[in-house]
């Protein structure tokens, strides 16, 4: 991380700032304590994976799949609201938006810098993960590298949204209002199955509503083909990128646009 | 040839969601020349850190242009070209000052050597070469500031915005800050500034513009001020009771008095002469004449006193209209 903060190669306005951002993270201590949680959680899923009779490895994939995905967001969520409000608070963003560097320049920095520190953290934490399967000599499969990749996708979009909140509201609502999409985007699917079937016309017209501006973040989670090392359908890793991608991009270009207009105090 | 230029200027706040405007510039008009160090003056909340905000574009304006270098508003190639110390200094700190300046020359996008030698050389010039390596939240509030002056050099600006640069700085920083000034107007290069210290401005600027109601109320220079302004005089007389000369109508007042001496005070030399010669006539002596120097603080003061003054008689004119048409 320290090797990327100090890349000569990210030296645009953007990379600039996504730079500096990576330096900040690194003195956060919550990145230090959700990492050592993280890390923990892992090596528990380990030590106490014998107590469930033949479904160890089972165990054991599961637990540190949702480890990587959980704790990446969790980052993303207590860190990066954080730093942007503290760039408002600590009057810095005066200094840096007096400088020639436009105001998408400034939120791309930020959803850089933060997408890739929590992508290494959660990197480390998939090593880490990786030990503990050698460890436990729990079989690898494809679908895993794949739930790893698609979590670092949803770390992603995660971050875009937090962006976007952050470009207008307070950083307690951003993170807030960030915790909901993300709980609200792995439920909207099977709320909009249980609107159609039981619910009322206006449950229905609500659920369809989330269901299309909410991302849908249950397709980000192969974690049970990974367990159970079933095979994913033809396609559906590169249309997930696609959506991934394409989301985060909307979201960014919603954030630039709303921070572009806003005062800076 | 004009660097910056404010055309009509307004900004407002809304306060909370729902809350009325409240009008901070109305319609400000300001040119600056190429080379002129320019000082903003007015009271706390004359909207001095709002105009520089809106000349950067931190804040839009709600009315008026600004135009910078001949652009329109804040445009990249404008901002490459200034320097902007703001009333926060803004530094990252977990950076160290080294590191700091370093961010400001990637942001100005400028070569690396240009970065290493100006990073030196900025560094001894605010006298912080050795603290160089010292993390920001070490550093006292002075030398923030100093800091905050030397990141707004980083770019070697044709125009420098300052905000209060004299904030935090002890009476040495303060002179450098001043040598520092002079030597960059020496170099040709424009300068805006405001400060609470009228003396500083005094110091450097070549012309001040006094900032209340939300637009300049006066804007000169200071050779015109000095020009415009006659220089009170303090007679010290003894030997006669000189009490019936003072006639506070004319222009000469006393202004103190003990058993050997009496001073009065007179505007203008004609004033004066007349004073000494009444004196002598009396039998009197004249101990000293000495002239006031009058200053820009005491301009100041003047001015926002009959900006008040107006605004508060046009607020109890409308007030008893608003009575009379109540009644009627």
């Amino acid at each position: 991380m320290r090797i990327l903060a100090n890349s000569p190669m990210l030296s645009f306005p953007a990379m600039t700032i996504a730079r500096y951002t990576i330096k900040g993270y690194i003195k956060e201590r919550v990145l230090l304590a959700v990492l050592v949680f993280g890390f923990l959680l892992m090596i528990s899923s380990y030590v106490l994976s014998p107590l469930a009779v033949g479904a160890q490895q089972k165990i054991i994939i599961d637990v540190g799949l949702a480890s990587v995905s959980i704790f990446g967001i969790l980052l993303v969520v207590l860190m990066g609201a954080g730093s942007y409000s503290r760039e408002r608070d600590k009057g810095i963003l005066p200094g840096i938006l007096a400088k020639p560097v436009s105001r998408v320049d400034f939120v791309l920095g930020k959803f850089l810098g933060t997408w890739i520190t929590v992508t290494v953290v959660t990197l480390c934490m998939a090593l880490v993960f990786s030990g503990v399967m050698l460890m436990s000599r729990t079989a690898f499969n494809g679908t895993i590298f794949v739930s790893v990749y698609l979590s670092g996708l949803e770390v992603a979009l995660i971050t875009a949204v937090l962006s976007f909140f952050s470009s207008f509201t307070s950083p307690l609502l951003s993170s807030l209002f960030t915790l909901c999409v993300f709980i609200a985007g792995h439920f909207s699917a099977d709320l909009l199955e249980f609107a159609r079937h039981f619910g009322g016309t206006g449950f229905k017209i609500v659920a369809t509503a989330g269901y299309f501006v909410l991302p849908n973040l249950s397709l980000f989670n192969v974690r049970s083909e990974a367990v159970h090392n079933l095979p994913l359908m033809d396609g559906f890793v590169g249309s997930v990128t696609i959506y991934g991608v394409l989301y985060t991009i909307v979201l960014l270009f919603l954030s630039a646009l709303i921070f572009r207009r806003k005062d800076v105090t | 040839m004009n660097v910056l230029e404010l055309d009509k200027v307004s900004k407002s706040f809304a306060k909370g969601l729902l809350g009325r405007k409240h009008r901070v510039l109305g319609g400000l008009s300001l040119q600056i020349e190429r080379g002129e160090v320019f000082g903003l003056l007015g009271h706390n909340g004359a909207g001095k850190t709002t105009t520089m905000r809106v000349i950067l574009g931190l804040l839009r304006p709600d009315g008026g242009e600004v135009t910078l270098f001949g652009d329109r508003g804040a445009t990249r190639r404008a901002l490459s070209r200034i320097g902007y110390l703001g009333d926060e200094t803004g530094l990252y700190p977990h950076l160290n000052g080294g590191e700091m300046l370093q961010f400001a020359g990637e942001l100005f996008r400028l070569a690396p050597h240009v970065i290493r030698s100006r990073r030196n050389s900025l560094l001894k010039a605010v006298g912080l070469a050795e603290k160089r390596e010292v993390k920001i939240s070490k550093y006292s509030k002075g030398m923030r500031q100093r800091l905050g002056i030397a990141i707004a050099l980083m770019n070697d600006p044709e125009l420098l915005i300052l905000d209060e640069p004299y904030s935090s700085l002890d009476p040495v920083g303060r002179r450098q800050l001043r040598k520092l000034l002079l030597s960059l107007k020496q170099k040709g290069k424009t300068i805006l500034l405001s400060s609470h210290i009228v003396p500083d401005v005094e110091a450097v600027c070549d012309r001040v513009g006094i900032l209340s109601g939300g637009t300049i109320q006066k804007c000169l220079s200071l050779k015109e001020i000095y020009a415009q302004k006659t220089t009170p005089v303090e007679v010290t007389v003894s030997g006669i009771d000189p009490r019936p000369l003072a006639d506070p109508v004319r222009g000469v007042s006393l202004v103190f008095q003990n058993p050997g001496a009496f001073v009065l005070r007179c505007e203008g030399r004609g004033l004066m002469k007349q004073l000494v010669s009444s004196v002598y006539e009396r039998g009197g002596d004249v101990l000293e004449i000495k002239p006031l120097k009058f200053s820009l603080e005491d301009y100041l003061l003047e001015t926002l006193t009959a900006a008040s003054a107006d605004g508060a008689d046009t607020l109890a004119t409308e007030i008893e209209e608003l009575i009379h048409a109540h009644s009627s």
